[in-house]
């Protein structure tokens, strides 16, 4: 509130300041029925910082498939500019994108601080024609782009001709801050917290979004980001009228810094409190089996955290070589007592082993393990291809499948069943040292989940899975599976590494914090 | 004394000819050679002249309307919105395709064994060789 008082005390006064305190204050601007609002601060830096790295490479030739590119090369042109240089004039300082309306139709303006000897230039520049000034402010319009443009000291408003609904309703809020506006909507407060939490650096690009969902989910959505050198921070919050989670909300008040250990074993990883558990896939196993993926006993031995972890294999490196990246999962649960863990997981791996042999009828022909065979604190390991292949489709590598576990783990037991020898080994070397991920402050927290992952390693994966698309994909969606599959690739492909921590405070409410680490520049590379 | 021949000529006076404008008004006669010639030279005249006026106001109105700016398509306007929907769409089938990477279940009802026994008599049918 004492911004809005402060843009409205300065218009009224008429001399308009630089926009920049909150991400958020543009809403004081805003007709409380805008849905969408997105807010750069420092566009021009973030498209200087983003130009040579491959997460700019990814969005311009993702803006490249379409016309925008074309059209805004023209607009420049008129301007007398090139296509940067008109971005960082017109948009480069304080840019927001508003948008209301329906599901399929909705009018959008853009408002945008120029300086006024600017903004003075491009009108020259653009010609536009002069229209009648409204509450003061003076409207042009731009016939051959089809733009309506509305300047009040360092601000001008930007909207399409031929649909002005939101443009008519900001005109006069430019020198006449409205009494009811966006600011006053839950979201936008949040979102200022969220960005007074955050922090601004000078020098910083930053940026914030909010929309609001429509019926049946309902509520909203607001996050923030900032730029800092290579890494991007997000903060996000969410309420919804009908939350699309199933899972309830923990309990425990727990550490995910364990997660940090398997940093390098593979590409995606997640660590969750165990009293969340029972998610599809494990309701998918207990209806396939008749066994619950974890026993009775099992279950009461287990701690608070469980992790989840996928990686790959080098198909070429196994015998027989076949060409993919095999993906590997790993579930580790956190355990009480490691010696009777040991105990508790072979019997119920044994019952799980013969449950799939029931499954298929015999021919799986799985090799129900003899407990007498077991080899003490050595991981076991069972063959289950045939019946992956049978789940999984001809994928190839697919035989190389085993169900695998072990029992380990430093500071914390863990027991650690995995699809793959190979990355069991790998996290339950990594959990072994687990010493070293010591908790930090702030770790600390009632988290839902909270996962890293390693960009280049999902690159890679991905790119093997592109060139398999047809194991994917029915016939007739192979060329879009591979797109859908080298977009992601791409997009991966800018992001060294990244974590995420999220949050349910209540069961319409959900927030993350995450951190991105962006790939450097190409011209940084070795 | 003899009177003379009484010359009626002398005593009336002389009147035009109306004959040829009253047949030709009623078009009973018809124009000379050179009268006909002279009337489809006048045409002709006329037409070229409504011709040059014709063509000098659509050039007139062509150029003022070319002076007038107009939309060059695509505009950034329609770019957006052109983009916006293709965008969509390729979301659409990107989160389409991921979706289909869930499991594709076998059939549940129909024992495994009879599924695999199904697989290898069409791996046999199509001519593979028997493993020794």
């Amino acid at each position: 509130m004492r911004s809005t008082t402060v843009i409205a005390v300065c218009l009224l006064i008429g001399s308009r300041p630089a926009l920049g305190g909150d991400l958020f204050e543009v809403a004081a601007l805003a007709p409380a029925d805008v849905r969408l609002f997105v807010h750069i601060d420092g566009a021009a830096q973030l498209r200087g910082e983003l130009a040579d790295r491959p997460i700019g490479r990814w969005v311009r030739s993702w803006l490249a498939q379409g016309e925008l590119p074309g059209a805004w090369e023209r607009l420049s042109r008129a301007a007398g500019l090139t296509e940067g240089e008109f971005f960082d004039r017109c948009l480069g300082r304080q840019v927001t994108l508003l948008s209301r309306g329906g599901e399929f139709s909705s009018q959008w303006v853009v408002l945008t601080e120029i300086e006024p000897q600017v903004s003075a230039a491009l009108l020259r520049d653009l010609a536009p024609r002069v229209l009648a000034p409204r509450h003061d402010v003076g409207v042009f319009h731009l016939a051959e782009q089809e733009l309506l443009l509305a300047r009040a000291g360092g601000l001008m408003l930007i909207a399409p001709d031929n649909d002005r609904g939101l443009f008519d309703a900001m005109v006069p809020n430019l020198t006449r801050a409205p009494e009811h506006s966006l600011a006053q909507n839950e979201a936008v407060l949040q979102g200022t917290a969220l960005g007074r939490r955050m922090g601004s650096k000078p020098g910083r690009a930053r940026a914030g979004v909010l929309i609001r969902h429509r019926p049946p989910l309902g509520g909203w959505s607001v996050g923030v980001a900032e730029l800092d050198g290579d890494r991007v921070t997000v903060r996000h919050a969410s309420r919804f009228d009908s939350a699309p989670f199933r899972s309830r909300i923990t309990a425990f008040t727990w550490d995910p810094s364990p997660l940090r250990c398997l940093e390098g074993t593979g590409f995606l990883g997640y660590i969750e409190p165990s009293d969340t558990a029972g998610g599809p896939f494990d309701a998918f196993v207990a209806t396939l089996l008749g066994e619950p993926l974890i026993s009775q006993a099992l279950g009461d031995n287990l701690g608070a955290r469980r992790i989840s972890a996928f990686s790959d294999i080098e198909g070429r490196l196994e015998d027989p070589p076949f060409d993919l990246l095999l993906p590997t999962i790993v579930r580790a649960y956190e355990v009480k007592d490691a010696a009777r863990a040991w105990s508790q997981v072979d019997a119920h791996m044994i019952r799980l082993v013969g449950a799939l042999n029931q499954l298929g009828q015999g021919s799986f022909q799985l090799v129900v393990p003899d407990p007498a065979d077991f080899e003490p604190g050595r991981p076991r390991s069972v063959p289950i291809g045939p019946m992956a292949r049978w789940l999984f489709g001809d994928v190839p590598g697919i035989d190389q499948t085993s169900l695998t576990w072990t029992v380990g783990g430093a500071a914390t037991s863990w027991c650690i069943v995995a699809s793959h020898p190979d990355h069991l080994d790998a996290v339950a070397r990594a959990l072994a040292a687990d010493g070293s991920c010591l908790p930090t402050a702030g770790d600390v927290g009632r988290w839902t989940n909270s996962g890293i992952g390693d960009g280049k390693r999902l690159a890679q994966h991905l790119a093997s899975w592109s060139t398999h698309a047809e194991t994917l994909a029915a016939p007739e969606d192979v060329a879009a599976m591979r797109d859908a599959l080298n977009l992601l690739r791409e997009l991966a492909q800018g992001i060294d590494r990244y974590q995420w921590w999220m949050t349910r405070p209540t069961v319409e409410t959900v927030t993350t914090e995450a951190e991105f680490e962006l790939s450097p520049p190409d011209s940084s590379g070795p | 004394m003899t009177v003379p021949d009484r010359d009626p000529s002398r005593d009336e006076p002389q009147r035009p000819d109306l004959t040829e404008s009253v047949l030709r008004r009623l078009g009973l006669a018809g124009v000379t050679p050179g009268k006909a010639k002279d009337r489809r030279r006048r045409r002709a005249l006329l037409r070229v002249a409504v011709c040059v006026a014709v063509m000098g106001a659509g050039g007139l109105v062509v150029m003022l309307l070319s002076s007038q700016p107009r939309p060059l398509a695509p505009t950034v306007p329609s770019a957006i919105r052109h983009d916006l929907q293709q965008h969509g769409r390729t979301f659409d089938r990107t989160v389409r395709s991921i979706r289909g990477l869930g499991l594709q279940l076998p059939d549940l009802t129909a024992p495994a064994s009879q599924r695999h026994g199904d697989a290898d008599a069409e791996a046999g049918d199509d001519g593979a060789e028997p493993s020794v």
